[in-house]
């Protein structure tokens, strides 16, 4: 996962389709463990459905992204977090 | 190999005091007699985010263990045919996973309230409609 940290300001890049935002590269956690009973942290990753967001929305590593969904779906079981969100 | 595991259990919040403590009892007592039991917590009755047995609340209890394959297979048995339990899962878990209570709030339908400015604005526009 160590991966070198690229500097690239997202919004820099010239070519084809330079004009389409992108989101951070990796949005910046302070955790290293994405946990079912952190609801606080699981709602920024959710729609206000209570759907998961994308890892191009979210902009979560691969490991972090998939801790996220298994979180979510533990989180669901428990009654914590809805199933089918309301408006 | 034991490994970390974590319970929580859904007590039927309209249940006596005494059936549901009874209920806690038991698990604890088949814990340490199977495992070691790490961490016991109350998280107090919540209210869920959605119906189960046309109950919307829940007592909710945290045990955080160790143990090993036949003492799963108790407490779920056990806890499966116990009345008074709405729901229960036993999860396994990473030793360095936290064991902090959930945080209440007033209502638990609330999803993306404290979502944060990543890509919000530009971003969302671009990406797929969700709904």
């Amino acid at each position: 996962m160590a991966r070198p940290q690229k500097q690239d300001d997202s919004r820099r890049r010239r070519g084809p389709g330079a004009d389409r935002f992108r989101p951070r590269k990796y949005a910046r956690l302070s955790v290293d463990y994405i946990d079912y009973k952190d609801l606080t942290l699981l709602r920024r990753f959710l729609s206000d459905r209570g759907k998961t967001r994308s890892r191009r929305v979210t902009g979560l590593s691969r490991k972090h992204q998939q801790q996220f969904a298994v979180a979510v779906k533990r989180a669901r079981e428990l009654a914590l977090l809805p199933y089918v969100g309301e408006r | 190999m034991t490994r970390n595991y974590e319970l929580v259990l859904m007590l039927d919040a309209e249940a006596t005091d005494e059936a549901r403590e009874a209920i806690v009892g038991d698990v604890k007592t088949r814990i340490e007699g199977g495992g070691d039991l790490d961490l016991a917590d109350n998280w107090g009755i919540r209210k869920m985010a959605y119906e189960i047995d046309q109950r919307n609340e829940a007592d909710y209890r945290y045990f955080r263990f160790k143990g090993e394959n036949p003492l799963l297979e108790d407490l779920n048995h056990n806890l499966k045919i116990s009345e008074g339990v709405l729901r229960h899962r036993i999860f396994k878990v990473d030793p360095e996973s936290p064991t902090t209570a959930p945080p209440t709030s007033d209502r638990p339908h609330s999803v993306g309230s404290e979502r944060s400015d990543d890509g919000d604005g530009r971003g969302f526009e671009r990406s797929r409609r969700d709904d």
